[in-house]
C-alpha cells in the first residue's frame, strides 16, 4: 500500500509539533513520526482523530493512490 | 517495549532455578503477566508491531520445536524451558526491531546479552581460570556493542565473526550426531542473538 500521506506538510503549515499532535490524539511522538514517513498506516479511529485535531478532512491528509487499487 | 529488567529478571531466575526445583518454573508466569499488562499501556502502533511479532514468534517456535520433537532422541526439561525463554526473547526482539532506534536497540540487546553471558559464565565456572577464559566472549560482545553503536560495518563484522565462529562449531557438531538440547541452546541463545545484532548493526540510524 503506497497511500500518500500529507500529514507532515499540513502539520508544518499549522505550526504544530509532532509532540503536540501526539499528545492531542493520545499516541507517542514516534507513532506520528512513523505515520508521516509512511512506515505505519494508522487505524481509521486514529486517522479521524488526527483529521479532527488538524481541522481537516481525512482525505486531505491521507490520499489513496491509483496503485493502491492494484 | 523491549523486555523490561523486571521481566527479564523473572525469566532468567526461572530458567536458572528450574534445574534445582521445577516449581520455580511458575516464576515465568510473573513475566508473562507483566508482558500482557504492558500491552494495555501501549499505543496502537506498538500494539500492532507486538501483535505481528507474536505471529512470527509462533511460526518460528512452531517450526523449530516440531523439528526438535521429530529429530531429537528425547525432549527434556531444558527443551521446555527453552521454548518459554526463547519465545520471550524472540517476541521482544522482533517487535523492538521496529519500535526502537538502531543505537538504542543495539545498546540494550548487546549490553544485556553480554552481561548475561558473563553472569552465566561465572555462575557455571566461578572465578576460576576457565571462567575468566570463557568470560572473554561476554567482554567481546560488550566491546562489539560499543563498536556497533559508533561504526555500522565494524560492528557488523565483529558480531558476524563471532556468530560465524559459533555456527561453524555448531554445524560441525551437528554433523557428528543427533540434535541435542545443548546444541539447541547454542543455536537459540548464542548464535541467534549474535546474528540479530549483526543484522541490526547494518541498519542505518533513523531519527524517530
Amino acid at each position: 500500500m503506497k497511500m500518500m500521506i500529507k500529514l507532515r506538510e499540513i502539520r508544518a503549515q499549522l505550526g504544530i509539533t509532532q509532540e503536540e499532535l501526539a499528545k492531542k490524539v493520545g499516541v507517542s511522538r514516534q507513532t506520528i513520526n512513523y505515520i508521516e514517513r509512511g512506515k505505519y498506516k494508522p487505524t481509521v479511529i486514529l486517522a479521524l482523530k488526527i483529521a479532527k485535531v488538524l481541522n481537516k478532512n481525512v482525505e486531505e491528509i491521507f490520499v489513496l493512490e491509483e496503485s493502491d487499487w492494484e | 517495549m523491549i523486555l523490561s529488567i523486571l521481566e527479564l529478571s523473572f525469566v532468567v531466575v526461572a530458567a536458572l532455578l528450574t534445574a534445582l526445583n521445577r516449581m520455580f518454573a511458575l516464576l515465568y508466569m510473573a513475566a508473562i503477566v507483566i508482558d500482557v499488562i504492558k500491552d494495555f499501556h501501549h499505543d496502537e502502533m506498538v500494539r500492532f508491531y507486538r501483535n505481528r511479532a507474536n505471529t512470527y514468534t509462533l511460526a518460528i517456535l512452531g517450526i523449530f520445536f516440531s523439528f526438535l520433537i521429530a529429530f531429537s532422541k528425547k525432549v527434556d526439561l531444558e527443551a521446555m524451558n527453552a521454548f518459554i525463554v526463547f519465545g520471550f526473547i524472540l517476541k521482544n526482539l522482533l517487535s523492538a526491531d521496529r519500535i526502537l532506534e538502531r543505537n538504542k536497540l543495539i545498546k540494550w540487546v548487546g549490553g544485556i546479552f553480554g552481561i548475561l553471558v558473563l553472569l552465566f559464565t561465572f555462575l557455571s565456572h566461578g572465578f576460576t581460570a576457565e571462567g575468566f577464559i570463557e568470560s572473554a566472549i561476554g567482554i567481546y560482545v560488550l566491546f562489539a556493542t560499543f563498536v556497533a553503536i559508533r561504526w555500522r560495518i565494524a560492528g557488523f563484522t565483529m558480531f558476524s565473526a563471532i556468530a560465524g565462529f559459533f555456527l561453524y562449531f555448531f554445524i560441525k557438531s551437528l554433523a557428528k550426531g543427533v540434535f541435542t538440547t545443548g546444541k539447541m541452546g547454542t543455536l537459540l541463545f548464542v548464535i541467534f542473538p549474535l546474528v540479530y545484532l549483526s543484522v541490526q548493526s547494518l541498519r542505518r540510524e533513523e531519527k524517530l
